[in-house]
């Protein structure tokens, strides 16, 4: 087994836990931490038996399997950062709506009620 | 002069030393003014000066940015039913005696919107020569992309009809660099659109003109044109 096998591996592994223990505090549900999961056990075995990717390489009409494990993980990638984009837009959109309101229904309420001084 | 109100919408964030002067400036105009500052979400005492000076404050939990503010205070103005809407900022750069003549073209049905320019009438800006040149640029790109001849597009100092204002606000998203997006939306609206000249005093705090600032008004106008 080669040194960037056993690092990826070890990197994996440190992902499962984490994963696991966010499950365990109740920070992600049981949908999402089957997805990151999965996710990592994939690429766990793909890194512990790199011949695999050989069985998708006709699929993407590639021969390199150094070359198509970068285009895969790339793909990966730019769905993981696509998804956080939206994320934290609609986080934004979301604080943005939250804060104007709460501005508003204290404006309304303080005109409908006046403090003492301003009258 | 028009006998209903003419709100003043001030944006503010941490503009202690600055915001009662510019209110107080606005009282004195002989105009019935109803002065509406947005504190956003300030650490110091903005919103305490701001209410001494005479305004209605409506206050942030957090700092949205300069347009999330107007955001707010577009919606607490049209609550109140008002018809004409000036927006100007609370760190002094703007002359309160410069907002008759912009909200003169409102008054007699001229326009719809009206834009406070630095550089009309003006051979040599008081400001460094890159950002009035990146103010040319914007300038440009709005007059390719929607034929619109403007001096000074990142102007802060601006008066709108409220019912183009009720039309436009679902239409904004910007935070903090909604300058161009409420121009190039209130375009979209068909909108009349004029400028008149304003005289103003450069603020130090300011940070238009920066890399960052001109960044984030081309990501506006592409996310207005992939929309």
């Amino acid at each position: 087994m080669k040194g960037i096998q056993v690092l990826g591996i070890l990197v994996m592994v440190y992902l499962v836990i984490h994963t696991l223990l966010q499950y365990r505090r109740g920070n992600y549900g049981l949908r999402r931490a089957f997805v990151w999961l999965a996710l990592w056990l994939l690429i766990g075995v793909l890194f512990a038996f790199p011949p695999l990717v050989e069985l998708v390489l006709p699929v993407l009409a590639m021969q390199d399997v150094m070359l198509a494990t970068l285009v895969l993980g790339l793909v990966v990638v730019y769905v993981v950062v696509y998804h956080t984009y939206q994320q934290v837009a609609r986080v934004e959109r979301k604080l943005t709506e939250l804060v104007q309101n709460m501005a508003i229904h204290d404006y309304v309420k303080e005109a409908s009620n006046p403090r003492k001084e301003d009258e | 002069m028009n006998s209903k109100p003419i709100y003043v919408l001030i944006p503010a964030y941490n503009e202690e030393k600055t915001v009662g002067e510019v209110i107080n400036g606005l009282k004195q105009l002989d105009l019935n003014l109803k002065i509406i500052m947005v504190d956003d979400g300030s650490r110091d005492k903005t919103a305490e000066r701001a209410r001494e000076a005479g305004a209605t404050v409506v206050r942030h939990v957090v700092n949205l940015g300069q347009w999330g503010a107007l955001r707010t205070a577009f919606t607490v103005s049209l609550l109140n039913h008002a018809e004409i809407v000036v927006t100007l900022d609370g760190d002094g750069q703007h002359s309160p005696k410069d907002l008759p003549s912009l909200v003169q073209p409102l008054l007699r049905n001229e326009a719809d919107f009206v834009i406070g320019s630095r550089f009309m009438n003006i051979t040599k800006p008081d400001m460094h020569t890159y950002r009035y040149l990146g103010i040319k640029f914007f300038n440009k790109i709005l007059r390719l992309n929607n034929g619109l001849e403007l001096s000074d597009c990142t102007s802060g100092y601006k008066a709108y009809r409220a019912s183009l204002v009720a039309r436009l606000l679902p239409r904004l998203r910007e935070n903090q660099y909604g300058a161009l997006e409420a121009i190039i939306q209130a375009s979209k609206l068909g909108a009349r659109i004029c400028e008149r000249p304003i005289t103003s005093i450069p603020s130090e705090k300011t940070t238009k003109g920066t890399l960052r600032y001109a960044y984030n008004l081309l990501r506006t106008i592409f996310q207005l044109v992939i929309h």
